[in-house]
């Protein structure tokens, strides 16, 4: 009976592991002089709807959004610029300077 | 003796001043300063022949060293050429044979780490089209055979992938160089879209002044024309000839001239067919099949990401020359900070 569950905690595992999206969006933010910026990353699908939550760059600049699927986003960073850009499979690399 | 001696004498004797110290101890002043400003200079003239010595020792270690590097990397591409072409390769080889092609990859491999500035493109899509070949080739190759091919081709791009991705980066980290994001999806009825990034609050300024026109995508390789806007601008009529960008693109090596002393170039990053999702799903990489699968729901058929990078045409050529623009610049710096 033990080893059935495991049996099964193991086939679910795989099954929700290949359920879930690989394209990562990451990336550096910096102001026009390319110095690396503190800000809120905010990502919206095409349709203008928010995907999961904004993300904080760090002392680097660095954002990252995991596990979300290809398509067409808007990325908001700073104020009020806004990118239209589309990720595809696996990782995908902007970097955005601050107008 | 009179009145006016007997005072004189009286009088306490006159004190000593610095200039009566100074005219006793004059000579002795003299040696001792021209003694001190000698060991001063006999000191300084065997610091700078010391120091002249150490830079003389240095040059020739960096020459010595420069140039049993050379000598290395000369037999070490002798080497390699010979173990790939060589007569005894080629004569007693199977060109179906995967082992001695997993062989040529890792020659690819070496070769490429080591002559980043050599135009070995060539090679590579030679190897990368013959494989393709033998891989969609269902008559001749059994279901194995083609999936190894597949996982073997798979690598050689991730080598050239891997190499002109460090050659794009380590271009954008320059000053003066701009790059841009271009994507590239075709779709069942065979239609080409070109997606660009896009600041929607300010307007694209991207500041690459051409267009990117896609003619095909086919197994890895991108055939595109780029229109130089200041070109089309004086010439309407004008048609830029289209080439074919594939993994093996190197920055350095393969770059257009555009605008003053500014140079272009295309890096292909990523490229996906969804045909290869039913024929060889077991070989590839399983963290990215519900993305590939995703795509294949949305219509797609074929998706590449291009990257065009300009920078100054002062970096293209041999592989250290960015850095040693840097290191003059720092030094240049330097100097006038000083």
């Amino acid at each position: 009976m033990r080893k059935l569950f495991i049996a099964i905690f193991v086939m679910v595992g795989i099954f929700t592991a290949s359920m879930l999206y690989a394209a990562n969006l990451f990336g550096i933010v910096s102001d026009k002089n390319g110095k690396p910026v503190e800000t809120k990353v905010t990502l919206k699908d095409a349709k203008g709807a928010p995907v999961g939550e904004p993300v904080a760059t760090d002392k680097k600049g660095s954002y990252a959004f995991k596990d979300i699927k290809p398509g067409s986003y808007i990325v908001t960073t700073g104020a009020k610029d806004e990118w239209k850009i589309f990720v595809g499979p696996g990782e995908t690399r902007r970097d955005f300077r601050l107008k | 003796m009179s009145e006016e001696q007997l005072e004189k004498s009286k009088e306490p004797p006159k004190k000593k001043d610095l200039w009566d110290i100074m005219q006793a101890l004059g000579p002795a002043i003299i040696a001792a300063t021209v003694a001190i400003m000698g060991s001063i200079y006999g000191y300084q003239q065997a610091q700078m022949t010391k120091a002249s010595e150490m830079r003389e020792v240095y040059t020739k270690i960096m020459t010595e060293r420069e140039s049993s590097d050379n000598s290395i990397r000369a037999n070490m591409f002798q080497m390699l050429i010979n173990a790939m072409f060589g007569k005894d390769v080629s004569a007693t080889s199977n060109p179906d044979n995967i082992r001695l092609i997993k062989q040529r990859v890792m020659f690819l491999d070496v070769l490429s780490r080591n002559f980043d500035t050599v135009d070995i493109k060539p090679l590579f899509e030679e190897l990368d089209g013959d494989l393709t070949k033998k891989i969609y080739n269902d008559k001749a190759y059994s279901d194995g055979a083609q999936k190894d091919y597949f996982t073997t081709r798979s690598e050689l791009r991730r080598i050239g992938r891997n190499l002109s991705v460090k050659q794009l980066n380590a271009l954008a980290s320059l000053p003066g160089t701009v790059v841009k994001n271009i994507v590239l999806i075709e779709d069942k009825e065979g239609n080409l879209q070109v997606m660009q990034d896009e600041n929607t609050s300010t307007g694209n300024s991207d500041n690459i002044p051409v267009e990117i026109k896609p003619q095909s995508l086919d197994d890895g390789k991108v055939d595109i024309s780029l229109e130089y806007l200041k070109t089309k601008a004086s010439d309407q009529g004008f048609k830029a000839p289209s080439f074919v960008v594939t993994f093996y693109d190197m920055p350095y090596i393969d770059n257009s001239v555009i605008d003053k002393d500014m140079r272009i170039g295309v890096v292909l990053t990523k490229y996906v067919t969804t045909k290869d999702l039913d024929m060889f799903r077991d070989r590839l990489d399983k963290r990215l099949i519900k993305d590939y699968e995703d795509l294949k729901a949305g219509g797609i058929v074929k998706y590449a990401e291009i990257r065009l990078i300009k920078f100054p045409a002062k970096y293209t050529g041999h592989r250290d020359r960015p850095y040693l623009q840097e290191i003059l610049q720092d030094l240049v710096k330097e100097d006038k900070s000083k």
